[in-house]
């Protein structure tokens, strides 16, 4: 560790190029069957055999059993030379490959959910970071030795050391390492834009920042160990869902420990027939339990917190996921999230004794090399209004004055007069620092676009002030079909804004929200929320400033910015990557997807035992009662061919729903009742189908390949 | 509380019939005066599994009675019947009477048009639906030893 005073200017620090490459090409999805997860999973699902992991899972703890039963009493059989020994141990194999099957849908999931971890591992550097210790003078330190509390100083080109908050200085910063969006953004002390991630750059400027995490306990860290896997909670309704499987397996383990008596008493009364042998009963038991969504109920989870991923949300819960499912109402902030935030040029208003077509003039020359939107509508509205086109300066002699955050303006010095934009009380300063005076229609104009909720930009020559450029706020595109797609879902829109009422209006009519609040004061948001829920309503909430903190905390579901305050961050129950308001639409298509996936699988898995008992019955009871083979609808060849298809179709139709459990069941906007009907009449009535064409199927291949 | 409620009326039909198509007693003593619990039964073979599966669905879910003759008026299907009607039906009463209780104390949610109707032919489906297929899987079995195999036997020609 060496004592610097001024960092060295041309050291640039080592980035790990592969995990920024892959971030910035947006590969977040992997493809379903890639072949390194496959194998990872492949041998996860024999590992995970263990009686002591599958115990978790009741469904399939009772498979492994039988499965270890059969397997013992196969064995038995063997040494005693009874006959029957190629097909028992067929079934035992079978019944021990329902079990790893599950284990497989399970491992896949995590293994999905790893190799994302993984891709998000990689954008974490180990850059050196540039501590400032109480003499003010600065040691280079590895970025994993910084602790909550230190500070860092640091200026453009370099990479940001850990996530931490603005004390100091204003920036812009890039973030399309984490976000994957390459325009940058402005980070600065105070305000709602204090909050850096740890892993992003600085383009310009300098700042002193204050780590706010450990190493290891960043929202990066705590998301990766979600998505591993490994700090997952059940969540409420994965809990009621398991006690129903639970109990319907109680109950089908009932329905077959009572078949021995029966048959013996049969077998009594009639005077021939053989009792069912326990691989036969085992088998029995195994199709009837749902094992098709015991095996994939976890699959089912993981995979959807995998996907709230993809879409650049960092949720801290299974259970936020699951809640926005239900949410009712979602309230919104005004600037930068219905609104652009970046403000486009709508108008040119001169001052006294000014041309307008000199104002749009000078305006748009001082405004072509500035990079910002705004800059950039100011050129575009002085060519479409006064056909001014972007003029060659290169014969001139232009000197640019690029926009500072402390100058608060920017512009061009050319041909000897100095041209200014920025503002108004930044260049009311500047023309009186030229020797210049500010006529009082300044204020008067600039003080009527604020009040209808537009920016005004003073433009000035040396020591003339010309006149205001008015950007307004822009409603940002597409939020009209987004709103209307929330509330398809029967989610209510609310706009709550510090702005006044009638710009309030003005925007909220524009937009489509379908209620506001204007005037509203942190406290305000907070009475809202509570009066929904009084009313029975789930909230979720959309903010990102440390005003919007205690709001945020208590909706139900708490969406924070990423651009937002770490105060935000921590209250809310989700980090919206992309900063987006709207991400809400995709978090509610998922957790309600979520829930619809579990409740088709469940009700496949139970449909299919209609097709099994016609299949295992006869089979078990043809030889006490011939005239139970009237039951065997499918004609098939054998007792045994009939009970070892049954085994194999309920172990293979776990793999073939793998990928539905891990993309979800498509969700569409549509009411409960008619999801629930098209749901119904495809996984119920399909689940009720499918195995008779299944089995069938496979008890002709077993037929035809001797195995039976 | 619904799986305890479902759980508990099979346990003690299928449960107390299993016993009883098995259960040797001996003849002419205490509990069960005709000798091994199955030989109660008026006829043999499959319309006995009925008889006894009866016994005790109508203990638990009906009215009580006996059918085709069995003779039901012994020590020991007089205590298993009791018993079957004393879990049966309220260990089903008192979880229903829960579940109510639980749902009562629940704030209401507004209808949204996420809400699931009550009211419709989905509804009635659904629940129709629901209760045909758990029921049948629950007792196809048994069944398909008394009444199914039965009713095969009585298009062959046999009767009892």
């Amino acid at each position: 560790m060496s004592t610097v005073s001024v960092p060295p200017a041309d050291r640039k620090p080592e980035i790990k190029e592969e995990g920024v490459a892959l971030l910035s090409r947006g590969v977040r999805s992997r493809p379903l069957f890639d072949p390194e997860i496959l194998r990872r999973a492949i041998k996860e699902s024999f590992v995970k055999l263990n009686p002591r992991m599958v115990a978790k899972n009741p469904v399939m703890f009772v498979v492994e059993v039988g499965a270890a039963l059969t397997t013992v009493f196969v064995v038995k059989d063997a040494i005693a030379g009874a006959s029957g020994v190629f097909f028992g141990i067929q079934i035992a194999f079978w019944l021990w490959f329902t079990v790893v099957f599950a284990n497989f849908a399970e491992a896949m999931a995590e293994a999905r959910g790893k190799a994302q971890a993984d891709t998000l591992r990689k954008t974490k550097t180990d850059t050196m970071a540039r501590r400032l210790l109480p003499n003010d003078k600065f040691e280079m330190v590895p970025a994993s030795r910084l602790r909550k509390g230190d500070v860092v100083y640091c200026e453009a080109g370099y990479l940001i050391p850990g996530d931490g908050e603005v004390i100091d200085g204003v920036a812009s910063v890039d973030e399309s390492v984490i976000t994957g969006e390459s325009a940058p953004v402005i980070r600065e002390s105070g305000g709602d834009r204090s909050a850096v991630t740890g892993g992003t750059r600085v383009l310009s400027d300098h700042i002193k920042i204050r780590i706010t995490s450990n190493p290891g306990e960043t929202f990066l860290d705590r998301m990766i160990a979600l998505v591993e896997g490994a700090v997952r909670q059940k969540t409420p309704n994965e809990i009621a869902l398991n006690i129903l499987i639970a109990g319907l397996t109680l109950i089908f383990l009932l329905a077959v420990a009572t078949l021995p008596p029966y048959a013996k008493y049969s077998i009594a009364a009639v005077g021939s027939g053989i009792a069912p042998t326990v691989a036969v009963l085992v088998s029995l038991l195994v199709c009837l339990i749902p094992t098709t969504i015991g095996g994939l109920l976890s699959a089912i989870g993981i995979a959807g917190m995998d996907r709230v991923m993809q879409h650049n949300v960092l949720a801290m819960s299974g259970k936020a996921v699951e809640a926005s499912g239900d949410v009712n109402t979602l309230l919104l902030d005004k600037t930068g999230t219905i609104t652009l935030g970046n403000r486009q040029a709508v108008e040119f208003i001169p001052v006294n004794g000014v041309n307008e077509s000199e104002l749009a003039d000078a305006a748009q020359l001082s405004s072509l090399a500035d990079e910002t939107p705004e800059g950039r509508s100011v050129v575009v509205l002085a060519k479409e209004k006064y056909s001014l086109r972007g003029r060659e300066v290169a014969e001139h002699e232009a000197q640019f004055i690029p926009f500072s955050a402390y100058t608060r303006m920017s512009g061009v010095d050319l041909d000897g007069r100095r041209l200014r934009k920025g503002a108004t009380d930044a260049i009311a300063q500047f023309v009186k620092d030229e020797g210049g005076t500010v006529p009082p229609l300044l204020t008067e104009i600039s003080d009527r676009i604020s009040r209808n909720g537009g920016t005004p930009l003073a433009v000035a020559d040396g020591r003339r002030i010309l006149g205001v450029i008015h950007l307004k706020d822009i409603v940002k595109g597409g939020m009209r079909e987004r709103l209307a797609s929330l509330r398809a879902m029967g989610i209510r829109s609310v706009m709550i804004t510090g702005d006044n009422p009638l710009t309030a209006a003005a925007i909220a009519q524009e937009a489509g929200v379908d209620d506001f609040l204007a005037q509203a004061t942190p406290n305000d948001k907070l009475e809202y929320i509570q009066k929904e829920q009084a009313q029975g309503r789930l909230v979720a909430m959309t903010g990102d400033g440390s005003n919007d903190a205690p709001a945020l905390a208590q909706a139900d579901v708490g969406v924070a910015m990423n651009t937002g305050t770490m105060v935000a961050k921590e209250a809310g129950n989700m980090v919206d990557l992309d900063s987006n308001p709207t991400k809400l639409i995709e978090i509610v298509a998922i957790g309600k997807q979520l829930l619809i996936t579990r409740g088709s699988l469940t009700t496949f898995s139970i449909a299919n035992d209609v097709a099994k008992y016609f299949a295992i019955i006869p089979a078990m009871f043809a030889s006490i009662y011939p005239e139970l083979n009237k039951l065997n609808i499918m004609g098939l060849h054998s007792p045994q061919s009939a009970v070892l298809a049954a085994v194999i179709f309920n172990a293979v139709i776990i793999i073939a729903l793998v990928p539905l459990a891990l993309r979800g069941v498509q969700y569409k906007p549509v009411s409960a009742g008619q999801m629930l009907t098209r749901n119904l009449l495809i996984y119920g009535l399909g689940g009720i189908i499918v195995p008779f064409p299944g089995i069938w199927l496979i008890d002709k291949i077993l037929v035809a390949t001797h195995l039976v | 509380m619904a799986i305890i409620a479902v759980l508990a009326t099979s346990l003690v039909i299928l449960g107390f019939t299993a016993l009883s198509s098995v259960a040797p007693f001996a003849k002419n003593g205490y509990w069960n005066a005709p000798g091994p619990a199955a030989a109660n039964t008026n006829n043999n073979g499959s319309h006995g599994l009925s008889e006894i599966l009866y016994a005790y669905s109508s203990g638990a879910g009906n009215n009580g009675s006996a059918f085709a003759g069995i003779n039901a008026n012994t020590p020991w299907y007089n205590l298993t019947i009791g018993l079957d009607m004393l879990v049966g039906r309220f260990l089903f009463i008192i979880p229903a009477l829960a579940i109510a209780g639980s749902l009562a104390s629940k704030k209401l949610v507004p209808i949204t048009s996420g809400t699931l109707p009550t009211n419709g032919t989905l509804f009635v489906v659904l629940l129709v639906g629901t209760v045909i297929i758990v029921g049948a899987l629950t007792y196809f079995p048994a069944l398909s030893l008394g009444p199914i195999v039965e009713h095969f036997q009585m298009l062959n020609g046999k009767l009892f």
